[in-house]
C-alpha cells in the first residue's frame, strides 16, 4: 500500500488559492449586498423625492389655481346678480376679486416653474395666461353693462347675461378644465413613480436577501476552511465579520421595508387623499358657482341645473335620475370621488354636504328673488361649512403625508449612515482574518 | 446555489406579471364603433368606415403606437362588449354616468356636445323647447341614457318609444310614430345629412353630454395614455381641424374648441 502525499509545496499553494477565493467570493458578495441595498434606496430615495418635493407641491399649486379662478367667475356672477341696492358688497366682492387675480398670476407662475420638464404642461399653463387674459376683458364687458343698467337685486338684463355667458363659457369651458387636467396629470406621473418604484424595491429585496445570504454562505465556509486546515477553533476577526454581514443583511432589509412603507404612506394615505380631496374642493366650489349661474341666466336654467347634478354625482354618487330625486335618495354609504376615502373622513363629510345639497334643494323650488337672498345667506354659509370641512380634511391629509416623507427621510439617512460603514468594516475584517493564514504560505 | 436561483428567477417572473393586463401592452387594439351614424361613424361609398369617431380613434391610437382592428356593435352592447372582454376600446358617442362607471372605466371626455331636438318641419312651431315634447312621442335607442335624460331629469312627461337604432327612430318621425328625436347634436347633424330625411333641428342645445371613450374596469395606465393623447390632440390643433371637417357645415356652434375637463383615472 502506498500512501500519495503530494508534495508540500503544491499543498500549500493549493490552500492558499482556496483561502484567497474563498475571502474573493466573501468579499465580492460583500460588495453585491452593498450595492443591493444602496440601489434599492437609491430608487425607494428618487420616489419620495418626486413625491414629496415635486408632485405633492405640484398638485396643491393647480388645485389652489382651480379654485382661484373659479371663484373669480363666481365673484363675477355675484356682482351681476345683486343689485344696485347692495353697493357695499359688490365693493367688497370687487376687491376680492382683485385679490384672486393677484393670487391666480402668483399660482400660474408658480405652476410654469413646477412644469419646466414637461412641454405639454408647460403649454397648457401657458395658454392658462393668455386664455386669463381674455376672461379679464369679457368679465369688465360684463361688468360695465351691469353698472350701465342699474337693475335691482335679481337676475340683471339679458345682454348683460349674454356678455358674462361669453366670459364664464371662456372660464368653464376652456379654462377650467386646463388647470383640472393639470392636477390629474401629477397625479399620473405620481402613480407611475410609485409603480416603478415599487417594482424596483421588490427586486432590491430579493437581490439583498440573495447577496446577504451568499455572503453569509461563504464567510461561514471559510471559516469551516480554515478551522478544519489550521485547527483552529474560530478565527475572531472573521466571525465579527460574519455578524456584521449578518447585521447588514437584516438592517439593510429592515431599513428598506421601512422606507418602502413609509412610501406606500405617504402615497396611499397622504398623496392620494390629498389629490381626491382637493379635486373635489375644486368641483364642489364650480358647483357653489352653477348656482349663482343658475340664478343668473334664466336661458340656460336647465343645462346649470344639469351640470350641478352632473358634478354632485362625480363627487358623491347615488343611483339616482334627477336631481331632486338625488337630493332625497343620498345617503352615507355613496360612491365616486369621496366615496374612495376612509370611512371616518366619509362621516365627517357626510352631514356637512348633504346639508348643502338640502339647501340646494330648497333654493330651486323658491320664487326668483326669494331664492336669490336664500342663496346669499344660508345657502352660501351652508356652502361653506362643507368646504370648511374638506379644507380641514386636506391639511389633515397633508400632515401625514409629511410625517410619512419625513419618515422615509429618516431611514434612508440611517442606511447612509450605517449600512456602508459596517460593510466596510466587515470586509477589512475578512482581509484581517485571511491574512496571517496566507503569510503561513509566504 | 442552482436553488438559489430558480427561486430568485421565480421571484422575478412573479413581479412581472402580477400586473393586470393593459391595452399598453398590445399592438393590437380592438375598437368597438357603431357602423350607422352618419358623421361620426359609418361605412363610406369604398366601403371603409369613415366619420369624427374614426378619426379621432385613429389619432388617439396612432399617438399610443398601437394598431386598429375595427369591431362593430350595436348601442346596447357597448358595455358587455369591454366586460366580456371582446373589445378593448369602445367609441360610441358614450357619456360618463355613475352607472356604468361600475362597470367599466371612463377615458377623456374627448370632446363636450349638448343634446339637441330634431323635429318635422311641420312641427317646427310647436316644439321649440325641451319642455315642449311634454307628452310627445320620443325615440329611444336601446342602451343610451338620452330619453332617459328628458323623462327622469328634466321631468318632462314624454313617451320614450324603444328602437334599436337611429335608423328606425328616422323610419319612425317618418311615419308619425314618433315625434321627435332627441340626441347629441353631432349625431342629431349626422342624421340630418341622410338622404331624404326632411327634419328641423331646434337648436334647443341643453344638457352637456361628455363624449367619452369606454375602457376596461381598471385599466388606469391605458386610460392616463389616452388622455395625454387627448391633449395632445388639442395642442398641436388635430382636434380643431377633425371638428370643422366634420362638422363645419352642420350648424353646430364650433366657436370654443378646448380640451375637455377628464373624468380621471383611477
Amino acid at each position: 500500500m502506498t500512501m500519495t502525499v503530494p508534495p508540500p509545496v503544491r499543498r500549500g499553494e493549493s490552500v492558499s488559492r482556496r483561502v484567497r477565493t474563498l475571502a474573493g467570493l466573501s468579499l465580492l458578495a460583500l460588495a453585491v449586498l452593498l450595492g443591493a441595498i444602496l440601489a434599492g434606496a437609491a430608487s425607494t430615495g428618487a420616489s419620495l423625492r418626486t413625491i414629496g418635493h415635486v408632485a405633492g407641491p405640484q398638485v396643491l399649486a393647480t388645485a389652489s389655481l382651480y379654485r382661484q379662478m373659479s371663484e373669480m367667475d363666481a365673484l363675477v356672477a355675484e356682482t351681476l346678480l345683486l343689485g344696485r341696492e347692495y353697493g357695499p358688497q359688490r365693493q367688497t366682492d370687487l376687491a376680492g376679486y382683485d385679490r384672486l387675480r393677484l393670487e391666480t398670476s402668483e399660482t400660474l407662475l408658480n405652476a410654469y416653474r413646477l412644469a419646466l420638464d414637461d412641454p405639454v404642461q408647460q403649454r397648457t399653463v401657458g395658454s392658462l395666461i393668455e386664455g386669463l387674459g381674455r376672461y379679464e376683458r369679457l368679465a369688465a364687458q360684463a361688468r360695465l353693462l351691469d353698472i350701465r343698467s342699474r337693475h335691482t337685486a335679481g337676475p340683471p338684463p339679458d345682454d348683460v347675461v349674454e356678455a358674462y355667458q361669453q366670459a364664464t363659457d371662456l372660464m368653464r369651458r376652456e379654462l377650467l378644465p386646463r388647470a383640472y387636467n393639470l392636477t390629474l396629470e401629477t397625479g399620473t406621473i405620481v402613480r407611475r413613480a410609485h409603480a416603478a418604484e415599487r417594482s424596483t424595491t421588490s427586486t432590491a429585496r430579493v437581490a439583498v436577501g440573495v447577496a446577504g445570504l451568499l455572503a453569509l454562505a461563504c464567510l461561514l465556509g471559510l471559516q469551516v476552511y480554515l478551522t478544519g486546515r489550521f485547527r483552529r477553533i474560530f478565527a475572531p476577526a472573521l466571525v465579527v465579520a460574519t455578524v456584521l454581514a449578518g447585521a447588514a443583511l437584516i438592517g439593510g432589509t429592515a431599513l428598506l421595508d421601512r422606507q418602502g412603507q413609509a412610501l406606500a404612506e405617504a402615497k396611499e394615505r397622504g398623496f392620494d387623499s390629498v389629490l381626491t380631496l382637493t379635486r373635489a374642493r375644486a368641483i364642489s366650489k364650480s358647483m357653489h358657482g352653477d348656482q349663482s349661474r343658475y340664478l343668473l341666466d334664466r336661458f340656460r336654467r336647465d343645462t346649470y341645473e344639469h351640470t350641478f347634478l352632473d358634478q354632485s354625482q362625480t363627487i358623491a354618487a347615488v343611483d339616482s335620475t334627477s336631481l331632486p330625486d338625488y337630493q332625497t335618495k343620498l345617503h352615507p354609504d355613496f360612491q365616486g370621488l369621496l366615496g374612495s376615502l376612509t370611512s371616518q373622513d366619509r362621516q365627517r363629510l357626510f352631514p356637512v354636504y348633504q346639508r348643502f345639497q338640502q339647501a340646494d334643494a330648497r333654493m330651486r323650488t323658491m320664487p326668483a328673488e326669494a331664492a336669490i337672498k336664500f342663496w346669499d345667506g344660508e345657502l352660501t354659509r351652508t356652502y361653506e361649512s362643507y368646504d370648511k370641512v374638506v379644507e380641514q380634511l386636506v391639511r389633515q391629509h397633508e400632515t401625514g403625508f409629511e410625517r410619512a416623507i419625513g419618515s422615509g427621510d429618516r431611514a434612508l439617512e440611517a442606511l447612509w449612515r450605517s449600512v456602508p460603514a459596517g460593510l466596510a468594516v466587515g470586509a477589512l475584517l475578512v482581509l484581517a482574518g485571511v491574512w496571517p493564514r496566507l503569510r503561513e504560505y509566504r | 446555489m442552482r436553488r438559489l436561483l430558480i427561486c430568485l428567477i421565480l421571484l422575478l417572473t412573479a413581479c412581472g406579471t402580477a400586473r393586470p393586463g393593459s391595452l399598453v401592452d398590445k399592438d393590437e387594439l380592438i375598437v368597438a364603433i357603431r357602423p350607422d351614424v352618419p358623421l361620426i361613424s359609418f361605412r363610406g361609398q369604398d366601403g371603409a368606415y369613415a366619420g369624427f369617431n374614426i378619426d379621432v380613434a385613429g389619432y388617439l391610437v396612432s399617438r399610443l403606437g398601437k394598431r386598429i382592428r375595427w369591431l362593430e356593435i350595436k348601442a346596447d352592447d357597448q358595455l358587455t362588449v369591454l366586460t366580456d372582454g371582446r373589445a378593448d376600446l369602445v367609441f360610441a358617442h358614450m357619456s360618463v354616468t355613475p352607472e356604468r362607471k361600475k362597470v367599466i372605466d371612463f377615458a377623456g371626455p374627448y370632446h363636450v356636445d349638448f343634446q339637441d331636438i330634431a323635429v318635422r318641419p311641420a312641427d317646427k312651431g310647436a316644439i321649440r323647447d325641451v319642455r315642449d315634447l311634454e307628452g310627445r312621442k320620443i325615440c329611444w335607442v336601446r342602451g343610451t341614457n338620452i330619453a332617459q335624460r328628458i323623462i327622469d331629469e328634466r321631468r318632462v312627461k314624454a313617451i320614450a318609444v324603444p328602437a334599436p337604432d337611429y335608423n328606425v327612430c328616422l323610419e319612425m318621425i317618418e311615419d308619425g310614430r314618433i315625434d321627435a328625436i332627441s340626441t347629441n347634436s353631432q349625431i342629431l347633424a349626422g342624421l340630418l345629412t341622410k338622404p331624404g330625411v326632411d327634419l328641423h333641428l331646434v337648436g334647443a342645445a341643453f344638457n352637456e353630454q361628455r363624449t367619452s371613450i369606454g375602457l376596461r374596469k381598471g385599466d388606469v395606465d391605458g386610460c392616463e395614455e389616452l388622455n395625454r393623447a387627448i391633449t395632445r390632440m388639442y395642442q398641436d390643433g388635430t382636434a380643431r381641424r377633425l371638428l370643422d371637417k366634420w362638422f363645419g357645415e352642420s350648424g353646430i356652434d364650433l366657436s370654443v374648441v378646448s380640451v375637455p375637463q377628464f373624468e380621471g383615472c383611477s
